[in-house]
């Protein structure tokens, strides 16, 4: 309803307009419709054509001089828009290559880490069975383990460190299991019963970092997915 | 046995003297390929056990190396690698003379057992 309003408004407009001139416009006597020269008022007609076309034409330079200018707009700031839209998958794909080789680096890390793991557990149990075997120098034996505990401690703060620098590119599952896995072999302490060592938690610990090493091992940079 | 470790990480390589050498055997680790390389060229070793994924000249560059010099048969070289590794990838080492390839992790029990079996071998 609104538009046909603004339309019946609009066509009475346009429409007394342009008959306005030929009801009130008269020609003057001895001139012609057409006539322009000094001596003749310009009919209705010619001041229709003279003046609403000349209007019209200054009007449509005018709105064309606009539309180009907009267009023109429109069209630089498509370019950006591209020019942007790049930049930002430019951006996406350098961070995506950052996070690959974060994540990567870690895995590399913690794979290393497991592996000396592993055998910081294996030496400190070589160890405390030689402590309850030897008659001599078990001091020197308790020494050297608590040396090697010491070593032990400072590995598993290091896969600490690694995983929370990238627990952001590894699957939380693996970070969660990393992070049981260091409290776990971190409270394996050696215990003294009846004067003789006992590294009760050995076996499991070293199915423990056996599990999780093998579980880093199924990670490669063909199929970066932890199975 | 006379065995030289190359690795580039140091703590392992400690940890595999502490073992080795209570097991009998005379170990020495260095933790650059260049170096080992070198060490091998001065002296006499029965085995080397060679990891594979170092910075800068690598356990491949090493063997690369030795057979440069024709020094691939003058002692054992056992490389040892990550369990993702293929055979694509260490199968060429052993065609250049490489005695064995062990997968990582390996505990202090296996790779005593390692160098025993290859000790049992001369």
């Amino acid at each position: 309803m609104a538009y046909l309003g603004s339309i019946l408004f609009f066509s009475v407009f346009v429409a007394g307009t342009f008959f306005i001139h030929s009801a009130f416009g008269a020609v003057s006597e001895g001139c012609g419709l057409w006539d322009v020269n000094p001596e003749c008022d310009l009919s209705g007609w010619m001041k229709l054509f003279m003046g609403d076309i000349g209007v019209g034409a200054v009007l449509a330079v005018l709105l064309h001089f606009l539309a180009h200018r907009t267009t023109q707009k429109l069209e630089q700031n498509g370019l950006e828009l591209k020019k942007n839209g790049e930049s930002i998958q430019q951006i996406i794909k350098s961070q995506e290559s950052i996070r690959k080789a974060r994540r990567d680096y870690a895995v590399q890390n913690v794979k290393n880490h497991m592996t000396t793991l592993l055998f910081v557990v294996g030496i400190i149990n070589r160890m405390t069975m030689n402590y309850n075997t030897e008659a001599e120098q078990k001091s020197v034996i308790y020494t050297k383990i608590k040396g090697e505990e010491e070593r032990m401690a400072r590995i598993i703060q290091n896969v600490r460190n690694t995983i929370t620098y990238s627990s952001d590119t590894l699957d939380p599952t693996l970070v969660n299991q990393l992070d049981g896995l260091c409290t776990f072999v971190g409270q394996s302490s050696i215990i003294e019963k009846d004067g003789k060592l006992e590294f009760s938690k050995y076996e499991k610990s070293r199915r423990k970092i056996d599990e999780i090493a093998k579980k880093l091992s199924s990670f490669t940079e063909l199929t970066p997915v932890f199975k | 046995m006379k065995i030289l470790g190359i690795d580039d990480n140091q703590d392992l390589l400690d940890l595999c003297e502490l073992a080795l050498a209570s097991d009998g055997h005379e170990y020495l680790g260095v933790t650059t390929g260049k170096e080992g390389v070198q060490i091998l060229k001065d002296e006499q070793y029965d085995l080397v056990l060679l990891d594979l994924s170092m910075p800068d000249f690598s356990g491949v560059d090493v063997v690369d190396a030795l057979v440069e010099a024709g020094m691939m048969t003058k002692q054992k070289v056992v490389i040892f690698t990550a369990s993702s590794a293929t055979e694509k990838e260490y199968g060429p080492l052993l065609e250049k003379g490489a005695h064995s390839i062990v997968k990582k992790p390996l505990d202090v029990d296996d790779l005593l057992e390692t160098v025993q079996k290859i000790a049992s071998e001369d």
